[in-house]
């Protein structure tokens, strides 16, 4: 378990960056290629997601585990932001009396599902989620 | 407190000021938008009646009430029982005009107002509009949204043929109630133009009510103060 734990410090910025990257282009796939287009809390999500490719680049250029402590407050944002979004279209939290359409997409729409709950919200509370656990085990890992 | 703290407190103080100014200036604006009786511009509505296809009541009447409708947003769809029940009760005192205004957002409404086109070609209009919102969650995320137009049109007696060939030929109509939306600052659905005030949103049956009693009223107000030949009163 411990050699788990010292693998994962060892390596977290790796995984940081993967989830991170794969979310940026799964993202663009959704919006460009299916032409889902994006709601407003969507794009907040984005403009937390995508900065941290780049952070986590340079981190990895420079072996800077200090990156956690930049990338712990996007993510943890991210997250929540990501899971409001989820009870908005899941819960009755959505309005159930319609007041207005609008010219944008409303956020509470589910344009994309699997099995049922797994919607795009979902995965990027997963990513989000993920990255916050990998940068509080390199926070821990470096107070040792 | 280390400087770069004095600094980020200072920051953090003027960007909670800036928000709740700006909290406040919404809260007014959507008050305004949202309450009864406050519409948010006063429009010159002979172009939204004029050549309207698809009315009900007499042109005449004292209140004109112009909708612009997609035919598959909730919203309208939860607005129609109200509509209706609006016609039921002031019928004589209410003109009513449906104007389109399909959303890109809905991928199937420019074909649901087509349907509601073909239907109108063969004097059904309103009846389509009804099945339609009725099976809204039916055919809105249909890919093939012409199936389940073709089974309502059976179901309201249309002639089948000629709804499958018209259907694609009503695009004029359309487009002009759009373009004309636009002109007047249509830019969500429903809107209503209530005499020319433009209403964005579902309006409330109580809401119309006290319009209608409003304008009513100025009515009778204008008939007795403008009244000529008073009768002097005997002595």
């Amino acid at each position: 378990m411990k050699n788990n734990y010292r693998l994962l410090s060892k390596y977290a910025i790796h995984i940081a960056f993967s989830i991170a990257w794969l979310s940026t282009l799964g993202s663009l796939y959704f919006s460009q290629i299916l032409k889902l287009v994006p709601c407003e809390l969507c794009w907040f999500q984005r403009i937390l997601m995508y900065p941290l490719v780049i952070l986590f680049t340079v981190a990895l250029v420079r072996k800077d585990k200090n990156v956690a402590y930049y990338a712990l407050p996007m993510s943890t944002i991210g997250a929540g932001i990501a899971t409001y979004q989820y009870l908005l279209q899941m819960t009755p939290l959505k309005e159930t009396t319609p007041f207005q359409c609008n010219l944008s997409t409303p956020c509470s729409e589910i344009q994309f599902s699997l099995l049922g709950f797994i919607t795009i919200p979902f995965l990027s509370f997963a990513a989000f989620a993920t990255i916050s656990i990998l940068m509080i085990i390199l926070i821990k890992s470096k107070v040792k | 407190m280390s400087s770069e703290h004095k600094f980020l407190l200072g920051f953090a103080a003027v960007t909670v000021v800036i928000i709740l100014i700006g909290a406040f200036f919404l809260g007014k604006q959507s008050d305004s938008q949202q309450t009864s009786g406050q519409a948010q511009q006063t429009v010159d509505q002979s172009e939204l009646i004029s050549n309207a296809p698809h009315t009900v009541g007499d042109p005449g009447a004292a209140v004109v009430v112009v909708e612009f409708a997609d035919l598959q947003c909730p919203a309208c769809r939860s607005a129609d029982p109200i509509v209706h029940q609006l016609l039921e009760n002031y019928g004589e005192d209410v003109y009513y005009v449906f104007r389109h205004y399909p959303l890109s957002i809905h991928k199937n409404a420019k074909k649901a107002a087509q349907a509601a086109e073909a239907a109108a070609s063969q004097g059904k209009f309103f009846e389509m509009v009804e099945k339609l919102y009725a099976s809204q969650s039916d055919w809105q995320d249909s890919g093939n949204a012409q199936e389940h137009f073709e089974t309502y049109a059976a179901e309201i007696g249309l002639n089948i043929d000629q709804f499958k060939s018209e259907i694609n030929q009503f695009n004029d109509p359309i487009e002009s109630d759009f373009a004309l939306g636009n002109r007047f600052g249509v830019q969500s659905t429903p809107t209503f133009f209530i005499n020319g005030e433009r209403y964005s949103g579902v309006v409330q049956l109580a809401q119309f009510e006290q319009i209608i009693n409003s304008s009513k009223e100025k009515t009778n107000g204008a008939n007795t103060s403008e009244s000529p030949d008073q009768q002097p009163v005997e002595d």
